[in-house]
């Protein structure tokens, strides 16, 4: 028996695409999405997927487009991103001498792809601000933000907060520190930083990392916003995925997200033909594929990472260690979503994968 | 001969005109009589001259830093330049046209100095001062009736600034809206709250906003002219400074004193 989606999900992931697809500069906006912008629960769903900021700069190039309420609601949108963006900006800038005194301070995700592919007009939500420590000055950097005014989230001392700001240190680029397994699915190549422009004596991710960890992070997700679907087709779009080797760990990641934008029609196979993707995995990818396209929660994308892994020994290693992991591991990654509603939805994708193989 | 000065301190801004007419003189004196100085220390010193020709076409203002360093402020009805602290302006004769340059005059400065001119009404209590922020219509003054028998700083316009030791501070000025010309406050009140307005129809309550919400609320309602990168890093600045010192909150309330006091009072209390 195959299942139909409610007519609300097909609308609401329609819009999604559409607008995807239009702040990628693939497609412009379509009339039918202008128009659905006016609904009040559509305008919550994009905001919730982190694309109500980039809404805006489309529709103020549409002929009337920058009045009506609708147009106010985004504009607000779009300028508290920037704001968040500068009062970020102005963070580091005031720490950056005690910050980057013992080694290298690389700023990921939201800040770096504002620096990377979102500028102005453009917009991008941040919740937070991702801080990559990799020399080893994860005490030094910790001291600072005490010294400063931040408050840790409890006895977690990755999160930090200050006035609404909030800084997420990793020590490790694909989460080795909290679940060491991950090293299964960590591609070896890409640890190259360049130093930014935005920000001043920090650094951020190189063309061919930024790509690799929005794929990756994507990934770990399970693109449950459409934001991060967003950070990888413009990072195609930039072309900073060709630096990536297929048959490497790197490669399985990029196929893997890559294709699911295929499978979401945001990708076509004109611009992501067949031939590129990995061969040699394909039938994992395309479990990953499937997990990803009847998932589409935050809590499949360890699944699909499993699925990721080179070997079948190291997928069943990685789904007992990291996939069902400790409780205090997930309290840390997941907080209040980690509790057995988590638990239900991997078994549920899982035995969902499993019906289909059998089919 | 040199024309008769006149010196206007706006919330700590003493600027001086000299105006070569008795009659716009006059009525300089009787529209910002309280602000009147006698003699300080001017930011800036302007000489005015009147004519009727028309400036620039339309009603937009013209803010621009010129390459020396130099401000150009141009509007239909004005036309103004300085360098340094001495300037000159050509101006209709309408205290109108006078009331125009000054708030422009006033933003530039401001910002220059550390403080910012914000489209808000404000009311004091017991020596510390409430701000409520807001667009036309937001209810700026309607929340001033509301409050009546409070100080009332201003309904249309206020300075905000800081003192001694960091502490947020709130100046009234002359640029009343639909109260009309209210008290002379030329001193500052600390800064208790910041109140974004939200009209509603059934209750009135308190509600805390995100801090990134509370610096773009601010950053609407400040009065910036013109495009000068560093008049905007500035006011910038002061809009996240303030949002990190004072509490900002957004006061939805509706048409009833007894509850908008009641409200006011408690936070009064925190």
């Amino acid at each position: 028996m195959s299942e139909t989606p409610s007519p609300s999900l097909i609308v609401n992931n329609n819009i999604l695409l559409d607008v995807v697809s239009a702040v990628s500069g693939s497609t412009p906006l379509s009339h039918k999405s202008i128009r659905e912008l006016d609904d009040l629960r559509i305008r919550q769903i994009l905001e919730n997927n982190g694309l109500a900021p980039s809404v805006y700069p489309l529709l103020t190039r549409q002929p009337a487009g920058g009045d009506g309420d609708a147009a106010r609601f985004f504009k607000s949108q779009y300028e508290n991103a920037l704001i968040h963006k500068d009062l970020c900006v102005n963070m580091l800038c005031e720490l950056k001498s005690r910050l980057c005194a013992g080694g290298r301070v690389v700023i990921m995700q939201g800040l770096a792809l504002a620096e990377n592919i979102y500028h102005e007009p453009m917009s991008r939500q941040m919740s937070d601000i991702d801080l990559y420590l990799p020399d080893n000055n994860g005490l030094q950097v910790r001291r600072v933000l005490a010294e400063n005014g931040f408050s840790s989230y409890g006895s977690y001392t990755n999160l930090w907060y200050r006035q609404g700001l909030c800084i997420d240190l990793h020590e490790s680029l694909w989460g080795e520190d909290r679940l060491p397994y991950r090293r299964y699915i960590a591609p070896s190549m890409a640890s190259g930083v360049k130093p930014s422009g935005l920000v001043d004596g920090y650094y951020i991710p190189d063309n061919t990392l930024a790509a690799l960890h929005a794929a990756f992070h994507g990934l770990k997700h399970g693109f449950a916003r459409a934001v991060w679907m967003l950070d990888v087709l413009m990072l195609w779009n930039k072309g900073y995925f060709k630096g990536i080797e297929k048959d490497g760990a790197g490669g399985r990641l990029q196929a893997c997200a890559l294709g699911y934008l295929c499978d979401k029609g945001l990708l076509n196979s004109d611009a992501y033909p067949p031939s590129q993707s990995n061969k040699r995995y394909g039938k994992r990818i395309t479990a990953a594929r499937y997990l990803l396209r009847y998932g589409e929660r935050d809590g499949v994308g360890e699944l699909v990472l499993a699925m990721l892994c080179s070997t079948c020994i190291r997928t069943v290693v990685y789904f007992l260690h990291s996939v069902f992991p400790a409780k205090d591991v997930l309290m840390q990654m997941y907080g209040k979503h980690s509790g057995p509603g988590l638990y239900f939805l991997r078994i549920r994708a899982l035995c969902r994968l499993c019906l289909r193989v059998v089919r | 001969m040199k024309s008769p000065s006149i010196i206007i301190a706006i919330a700590g801004m003493p600027v001086a005109f000299s105006v070569g007419s008795q009659r716009m003189l006059r009525q300089i004196r009787a529209r910002y009589r309280g602000y009147v100085l006698r003699s300080a220390e001017c930011f800036l010193s302007l000489e005015c001259f009147f004519g009727r020709e028309s400036f620039c076409k339309g009603e937009d203002i013209q803010v621009s830093r010129l390459p020396g360093g130099a401000w150009s402020i141009r509007r239909n009805n004005f036309e103004c330049r300085w360098e340094g602290t001495r300037g000159t302006v050509r101006l209709y004769p309408s205290i109108y046209a006078f009331d125009g340059l000054l708030r422009v005059v006033l933003s530039v400065l401001a910002a220059g100095s550390g403080k910012i001119i914000m489209h808000a009404a404000a009311v004091g209590r017991k020596n510390q001062a409430f701000v409520f922020p807001g667009v036309s219509g937001s209810g700026k003054t309607t929340v001033c009736r509301l409050l009546k028998g409070m100080r009332i700083l201003n309904d249309e316009l206020v300075c905000l600034g800081f003192g001694k030791r960091g502490r947020v501070e709130v100046w009234g000025t002359p640029f009343w809206g639909e109260l009309g010309n209210g008290p002379v406050h030329r001193s500052a009140l600390p800064l208790r709250a910041v109140l974004f307005l939200k009209k509603e129809k059934a209750a009135t309550f308190v509600r805390n906003i995100d801090p990134v919400e509370a610096v773009a609320g601010i950053l609407r309602c400040c009065c910036v002219f013109g495009t000068d990168q560093e008049q905007i890093k500035s006011v910038f600045e002061r809009a996240s400074a303030i949002a990190a010192k004072v509490s900002c909150r957004s006061l939805h309330f509706q048409k009833d004193a007894q509850t908008v006091r009641r409200e006011i009072l408690r936070l009064c209390r925190i």
